[in-house]
Parts: structure tokens; C-alpha cells; sequence
């Protein structure tokens, strides 16, 4: 389990005047073990420092973090069981080849599963001989992504981890890790812009802006926050009257709009009655809302963890969130 | 059992990386120096007959020798703790890395104190322990010169950087200058060899710079941010 209570990071940003950089403030959250949970933000929202923080990379300037009860700070016990997987830079220098990086992350992770290592190599097509700086930026997420993977660490997390990465080996990462997922659960932090195409991945969102938290719950709770309408253009004018509309679309007599409100039984009969179609927000729509300012004071900064809901799919929401049983079922639609 | 393997494999990767480089040093160092010796002092002392005699070549080793491993040591000193940060994505803790690399770096220094044993044996041939043990604290103790000089840059603060070498020279001069001022006399001048020595008022003194050194790196190395 990871917990962060009112954790805070700040960053000397000029020497001289001592002005600091708060990169967090005041984060706090529970994630529960074996979930999947995507770590949401606009760009220096502070997801890498958080991410940096549960890795051991940092500590805190204020709060705590623990993973299993412990600081995971020079912590044996928690470090070796933690993959931080991040995207190398263009100019990231990188001495060895891709055969010799496998051979040091065999000889420093516990659980290294090299017939799984080879395995993803030979499905990414990789050149095992080659010096990984020499690699194009694809091929090194690949390098990348495949230690994460084989290293079976309890917490893996991914930060960007799969930038420069085609359409099919993003395909292929997905369902690997799924796969993966299924046979060995373990608790996966995805920090990633790509929402629209990781969301079916996510069992539980984590939105952070300008470092504070705006929202921890389960991705199918965080999409009931919002409705898209269809129908009739008078008949979606009069029901979303009055209500927060994030967007509208219009097509002859035909309307779509998308509303940031959770509706209950009763407006959706009423919804039934006037011939409209309700369907579950997608979650980019609904970051974007929420991180734009508009939704930054609709009640989602309290950060209550309402991680034990995963995988419910209420309400007809579209969910392909997996839920373990979800994933045991086979690969989600989004790997598909 | 998972934190000790874990140490080994830490310690393994320094070996493969330093072990690697530091033969092929000692490659050249033992070819090169041979040739550039006798040229050089062929030319710059007429009063050394070319060829060379023994005694003159061996004493020339002796010197290129310990200077040669004190300006690598202290260069790798320089180089290998900057890869921390690739360590700890692999999931090595900040003291695994450094207690790893004092290892390798103590290893480094008993192969160097040995091919010096095994050379000052073949050369003149008589073993002398204090000259044996100058060779071991000279290397490791430039190394650790390297790594405190590199410590602040990771900091990824200028001033921090420039405080290394301040620290270097703080803890390194006084205790030099102390040494001196104890035993005037500071160099013991082996006849046999034609060579100079540390005493065992100055062996004790590079220890202490080496414990100084040593105590620095760790306290500092367990605050070191990693840039992610």
C-alpha cells in the first residue's frame, strides 16, 4: 500500500535569492496493492516529483511517504522492489549495449526474468549489440520499458515511459503489460499525456495540478462526474439548461453536449423520457475540464481514495477500466 | 539474502566497468613506459649513459608509476560515482552504490600495490613494505580526492561543486602540511631502489586523509538528489 500524507516538494530554484519551486503541496492519497492507476497533469503538474519521491529518489520537504508502512527513502527493502521507468532523452548517454544493460539489471534486480527480457526484446525487435545511445528514441523506451517489465518489481511506475514509441509498439507494450499484469499483479503508476489511449488501462486516476491533488478516485467514479447527451437539439437544450456544459456539437437537428455533473436516478428518467442517449465522459474530456480551472473547485481536491470501487462499472458508464477479474478475463479493449 | 545479492551484483558492475579500463591502463602503462622512458631520459640527463642501466630505468618506473596510478585513480574517482543515478534506476540504494565502489576502488588499489610489489621484486629485486603500501594509499586515496571533488556537482549546485574542491583542500592540505611540520624529514629515500618513500608518520597520515575522505562521501552521498 502506498500512502502520502500532506507531502510537500520544493526545489531550490535560484541560489542567490533562495527562491524555491514548489514542485508539491500538500498531497496526500492511499493506493491500494495490484492496481493500475494513472497519474494525471498537465505539464509540470509535478508528476515526475512524485513519482521521483515513491522512488527514493528524493524526499520530501514536508509530509511523509510510505510504501508497506515504510519511508521507501535508502530503504533496501522497498527500493529493490521499485521500478522507475523514465524516458531516456535524445542526449541521455547511455554506455553500454542493449545486451549489457539486461546483464546489469539481471545482476541488480532479484526477481529479473530473463526469458521474459528476451522475449519482449525479440517482440520489439531490438538489436541486442548495439550501444543504447545510438538507438532512436523509440527503440530506447523499448530498452526501457522491457527492464521495467522484467524486472517484476512490486511498484512499477512509468513516467512518459514509452515517448518516440510507434503505434504498434505502443499496442504492443499495452498488451504485454496487461498480460503480465494478469499473471503477476503488482501496483503500476502510469504517468502519461496519452489519456485518451491509456484510460482503458487505469483502475483508479490520480490528477495533479500545479502540485496539488486535484482528484484520487476510481477511473469509473471519475467519469460519472460528467455526461455526454445526444439527441434532438431542443430536447438536449432544454435538458442541460441551466447545467455546466464543458462542450456542445451540432449535426442538422441532431446535438451532443458534454456536462460536468453527476446525475441521479431521477434526471436520468428524465433524460429517458425526452428520447436522450447518456453516455460515460471520456477521461482526457474530463481532465482537460477539470485542469483548464473550471473543474479545479468542483469538490475534487478533498483526494478521498475511493480506490475500493475499481472496476465496478456503474450506472452504464463505458468503462474498460480492469478490474482484476476484468483483466483475468483477458485483454482489456483498449489492448485490444 | 535479496539486499546481499543485490550488493554483489552492484559490486560486480564496478568491477566489469573500472576492471575493464583499469586493464587496459596497466597495458599501456607497462608498454609505454619502457619506450617513453628510455627516450626521455636518454635526452634529458647526459650523465645517464644510453642504454640505460637498470637502476636508473627502475627508479624512473617507480616515479611514473605512482603518479601514473594517483592521476587515474583520481580521473575515474571523477567518473565512476556520476553513475549513481543509472544505478538507482536499477534499483540499488545510494549506499549500496558507494559501498560497492570503495570496494572495487580498495581492489583497484591492492592490484596497483601488487604489480608494484611484483615490479620492485623483478626490478631490483628487494620488497619493501613502505614503498608497497605509498603505491596502495596514493591510489586509493586519489581516488576518494575524485569522488569528494564530484560529490557537490551531484548536488547540481555550482557552489556545491566548488565546495568540493574547498573541502579537497581543506582536509587534504592541513593534514599534509601537518605531517610536514611534525617530520621535517618527510620522505624516506630508499637507497636500494633510488627511490622515495612515505614514512609511516605519512602511511598514517593518508590514512586519516583516506577515513576523512571516506566519512565525507558517505554522509554526503546519502543526501544526493537524483534527477529523474
Amino acid at each position: 500500500m502506498i500512502e502520502c500524507r500532506d507531502v510537500s516538494l520544493s526545489y531550490l530554484g535560484n541560489v542567490v535569492t533562495r527562491h524555491r519551486t514548489d514542485a508539491l503541496q500538500n498531497v496526500s492519497f492511499t493506493l491500494t496493492d495490484n492496481t493500475i492507476c494513472g497519474l494525471l497533469g498537465r505539464n509540470g503538474a509535478g508528476k515526475t516529483s512524485l513519482l521521483a519521491l515513491l522512488a527514493g529518489y528524493r524526499c520530501p520537504t514536508g509530509g511523509e511517504v510510505l510504501i508497506n508502512g515504510e519511508n521507501p527513502y535508502e530503504n533496501p527493502r522497498i527500493v529493490h522492489q521499485t521500478a522507475f521507468v523514465t524516458n531516456l532523452a535524445e542526449n541521455d548517454s547511455n554506455p553500454f549495449t542493449v545486451r549489457d544493460y539486461f546483464q546489469r539489471a539481471s545482476w541488480l534486480r532479484p526477481n529479473w526474468d530473463e526469458a521474459y527480457a528476451k522475449r519482449l526484446a525479440k517482440a520489439f525487435d531490438l538489436p541486442l549489440k548495439k550501444n543504447v545511445t545510438n538507438l532512436s528514441r523509440g527503440m530506447k523506451s523499448a530498452v526501457q520499458v522491457i527492464i521495467g517489465m522484467a524486472s517484476r518489481t512490486q511498484l512499477t511506475m512509468f513516467d512518459e515511459a514509452y515517448l518516440g514509441m510507434d503505434a504498434a509498439n505502443r499496442k504492443l507494450f499495452v498488451s504485454e503489460l496487461l498480460a503480465d499484469y494478469t499473471k503477476n499483479p503488482r501496483t503500476i503508476i502510469f504517468s502519461t499525456h496519452y489519456i485518451q489511449e491509456m484510460e482503458g488501462l487505469f483502475a483508479e486516476a490520480i490528477v495533479l495540478d500545479k502540485g496539488r491533488l486535484l482528484a484520487h478516485e476510481s477511473c469509473d467514479t471519475l467519469r460519472e462526474r460528467g455526461v455526454t447527451v445526444t439527441g434532438e437539439a431542443d430536447e438536449v437544450n432544454r435538458f442541460v439548461g441551466g447545467q455546466k456544459v464543458v462542450s456542445e456539437r451540432s449535426l442538422g437537428k441532431l446535438k451532443e453536449a458534454v456536462i460536468f455533473e453527476t446525475l441521479d436516478e431521477q434526471r436520468r428518467a428524465e433524460a429517458q423520457q425526452l428520447g436522450l442517449e447518456l453516455t460515460a465522459v471520456g477521461l482526457q474530456d474530463l481532465f482537460i475540464y477539470m485542469t483548464e480551472g473550471a473543474g479545479a473547485d468542483s469538490g475534487g481536491g478533498s483526494g478521498s481514495s475511493i480506490g475500493s470501487g475499481m472496476g465496478s462499472g456503474t450506472n452504464g458508464s463505458a468503462s474498460t477500466a480492469p478490474s482484476r477479474s476484468d483483466a483475468e478475463g483477458g485483454e482489456s479493449d483498449a489492448a485490444a | 539474502m535479496q539486499q546481499r545479492s543485490v550488493l554483489l551484483g552492484i559490486i560486480k558492475a564496478h568491477v566489469k566497468d573500472m576492471g575493464t579500463i583499469t586493464l587496459l591502463f596497466l597495458a599501456i602503462y607497462l608498454i609505454g613506459v619502457p619506450l617513453v622512458g628510455t627516450f626521455v631520459l636518454s635526452i634529458s640527463d647526459e650523465a645517464v649513459q644510453f642504454p640505460l642501466d637498470g637502476f636508473a630505468l627502475a627508479s624512473f618506473y617507480q616515479q611514473t608509476f605512482v603518479a601514473s596510478c594517483a592521476i587515474y585513480m583520481l580521473v575515474i574517482g571523477i567518473i565512476f560515482p556520476l553513475m549513481l543515478g543509472l544505478h538507482m534506476s536499477l534499483g540499488v540504494t545510494r549506499r549500496e552504490h558507494t559501498v560497492g565502489l570503495l570496494v572495487v576502488a580498495s581492489l583497484l588499489s591492492l592490484v596497483f600495490a601488487l604489480v608494484w610489489a611484483i615490479m620492485q621484486v623483478l626490478l631490483f629485486p628487494v620488497f619493501d613494505i613502505k614503498a608497497v603500501l605509498t603505491v596502495f594509499t596514493l591510489s586509493l586515496g586519489s581516488y576518494l580526492m575524485g569522488w569528494v571533488i564530484v560529490l557537490g556537482f551531484q548536488f547540481r549546485r555550482v557552489i556545491t561543486g566548488i565546495l568540493g574542491f574547498v573541502i579537497v583542500g581543506l582536509v587534504g592540505f592541513p593534514i599534509n602540511l601537518g605531517i610536514e611540520q611534525f617530520v621535517p624529514e618527510t620522505n624516506f629515500f630508499n637507497i636500494e631502489m633510488g627511490i622515495y618513500v612515505y614514512s609511516w608518520i605519512e602511511l598514517a597520515g593518508e590514512a586519516l586523509l583516506i577515513a576523512c575522505f571516506v566519512a565525507i562521501i558517505v554522509l554526503a552521498t546519502k543526501r544526493i538528489p537524483i534527477k529523474s
